[in-house]
């Protein structure tokens, strides 16, 4: 699976694909979609109707790069929204000419996150759980040890097994190259 | 998995170190390790990098995203599904009722999806799992109402109707079920409450572990333990505690009937709950039949036909009832067979 075959995948009705695509691109097109609307809420429910269109017309969606048409869709969306709400929106022209989020990433990037979510996913349930709780949602190994009702020791284990797992999944990627790219597209959102 | 041996890793060590909670002693063991040869720093390089690669990951997993999906899945992959997934204990028979229209939908203003709903109707149940992998089975017209802030904060939702829940451990986020005749609270069990609105009874049945309940007229909590039933009685506010023999409590999930020497009247309040039928009878003598078996997922037709044969009556089903009548004519009656 690599980013510019989820269009396809998605059209052959895969939900995987459709859970990566969604999980990938929520949160940035949320943050993107803030700069129009100006309301968190708002923003999520406008991207949550964007994702939902895409998967009732998933049979129109051509092989291409997700990214340029997720944020066009995007922001058509907003745009439709105001026009909708028929409210004078003063930066209005401004957003219109904004136009960069096409280059914000490379193709080979998100290649690679797909390939780094997949690997998670494969990981064992508890496994998963704790290496989710600790490097995704922060908690400190006694917290997670707190929450699920074990041993600090075996929180520490399940990580390890985890990071061996994903060391050996992931050894053929250009790992410090992958870095250099992710840490760009951090900033960017 | 051997060449990992060979730098004798110390797992504790390195998670600390990377989520940057070593001690002193613990960096000095570290270097230690880092330094006996070129081939540990090597291998801590390539896990240190896995480390940050996976971090930039985090909003793929957000509690945002997490709920999110859960909205976005239901109105688009499960939108379509009539059969829901069913835990391993579940019979065939559970599988066909589930399989009966099924009504699920989220907060009906998809614009501000503080509050996430969920319900049955009339002819439907369905199992569910909660965005912390507790999972929920719904009986037939109930609903279940939880906060976008399920997660973060406390886990709390509120019940109208009748639902059995597997509750996922978390020691520190207790599972707060609100009903209108009161709360329930618990950290990792198993246990059916009935609460509709328009029933004066409230129930639960404890299948493991153990349930704490409060209301507002209540003095402290009462306890309930495994297999333990506790009714609450909303007009006089009577509470009433015992063990349960059987685990009938639980039958409309699980299709498996035990009447320990019941009348058919009891029986049918017991059918009613499972297959949300009503019978009824001809007169006060068949009410009275007592009657003794176990049916393992079988429809409430079979059940019916047992009943019928076993004491010779008659089954007329209308719209909506069935009703049991005594054989008037003698040459109909080996006919049931």
């Amino acid at each position: 699976m690599t980013e510019k075959n989820l269009f396809e995948l998605i059209k052959a009705s895969d939900e995987k694909a459709f859970e990566i695509l969604f999980r990938m691109y929520y949160e940035p097109l949320v943050s993107f979609c803030i700069k129009y609307v100006n309301d968190r809420d708002l923003a999520n429910g406008l991207i949550q109707e964007v994702f939902v269109n895409i998967w009732e017309n998933r049979k129109n969606l051509r092989p291409q790069q997700p990214s340029p048409y997720l944020y066009r869709a995007a922001k058509n969306k907003c745009l439709n929204y105001i026009r909708h709400l028929n409210v004078k929106h003063e930066h209005h022209k401004e957003f219109e000419l904004e136009e960069s989020f096409e280059e914000i990433i490379t193709d080979e990037t998100n290649d690679k996150l797909v390939l780094i979510y997949n690997s998670i996913d494969k990981l064992p349930h508890q496994c998963k759980r704790i290496f989710i709780m600790s490097r995704m949602h922060g908690l400190k190994h006694k917290e997670i040890a707190e929450e699920l009702g074990i041993a600090i020791k075996t929180v520490k284990n399940q990580i390890g097994k985890a990071l061996k797992h994903l060391k050996t999944d992931l050894s053929h990627l250009d790992i410090l190259l992958v870095i250099s790219i992710l840490k760009l597209f951090s900033n960017k959102f | 998995m051997k060449k990992e041996d060979l730098h004798n890793v110390n797992w504790d060590l390195i998670s600390d170190i990377l989520t940057d909670k070593a001690s002193e002693n613990q960096k000095a063991e570290f270097e230690n390790w880092l330094n006996q040869n070129d081939s540990n720093s090597s291998f801590f390089n390539k896990i240190k990098e896995i480390w940050l690669k996976t971090g930039n990951l985090s909003h793929f997993y957000s509690a945002d995203t997490n709920y999110a999906w859960e909205i976005v899945k239901s109105k688009t992959v499960q939108k379509h599904t009539k059969v829901v997934k069913l835990k391993r204990t579940l019979s065939w028979a559970i599988s066909a009722a589930a399989s009966l229209l099924l009504i699920f939908y989220f907060s009906k203003n998809i614009r501000s999806p503080k509050e996430a709903t969920l319900s049955t109707t009339n002819n439907s149940i369905i199992a569910y799992k909660l965005p912390d992998n507790s999972e929920v089975d719904l009986n037939y017209q109930t609903e279940i109402k939880y906060n976008k802030k399920f997660i973060r904060k406390n886990r709390e939702l509120r019940l109208n109707g009748e639902a059995f829940f597997d509750i996922e451990k978390m020691k520190s986020k207790p599972f707060i079920i609100h009903t209108e005749q009161g709360s329930f609270k618990v950290l990792g069990t198993s246990f059916n409450i009935s609460s509709y609105k328009n029933d004066s009874l409230l129930s639960l049945f404890v299948k493991t572990g153990e349930v704490e309940f409060f209301s507002e007229n209540i003095k402290g909590s009462v306890i309930v333990k495994k297999g333990e039933q506790i009714h609450y009685n909303k007009i006089n506010k009577k509470l009433s505690k015992k063990k349960n023999k059987t685990e009938n409590f639980i039958a409309w999930k699980t299709k498996e009937l035990t009447f320990d020497d019941l009348t058919l009247e009891e029986i049918a309040a017991i059918l009613k709950r499972v297959y949300n039928t009503e019978i009824r009878f001809e007169n006060e003598n068949i009410q009275q039949i007592r009657f003794t078996a176990q049916f393992k997922g079988q429809s409430l037709d079979k059940i019916l036909k047992v009943i019928a044969i076993t004491f010779e009556l008659e089954i007329q089903k209308t719209d909506d009832y069935i009703k049991l009548l005594e054989v008037k004519n003698e040459q109909t009656k080996g006919q049931n067979n």
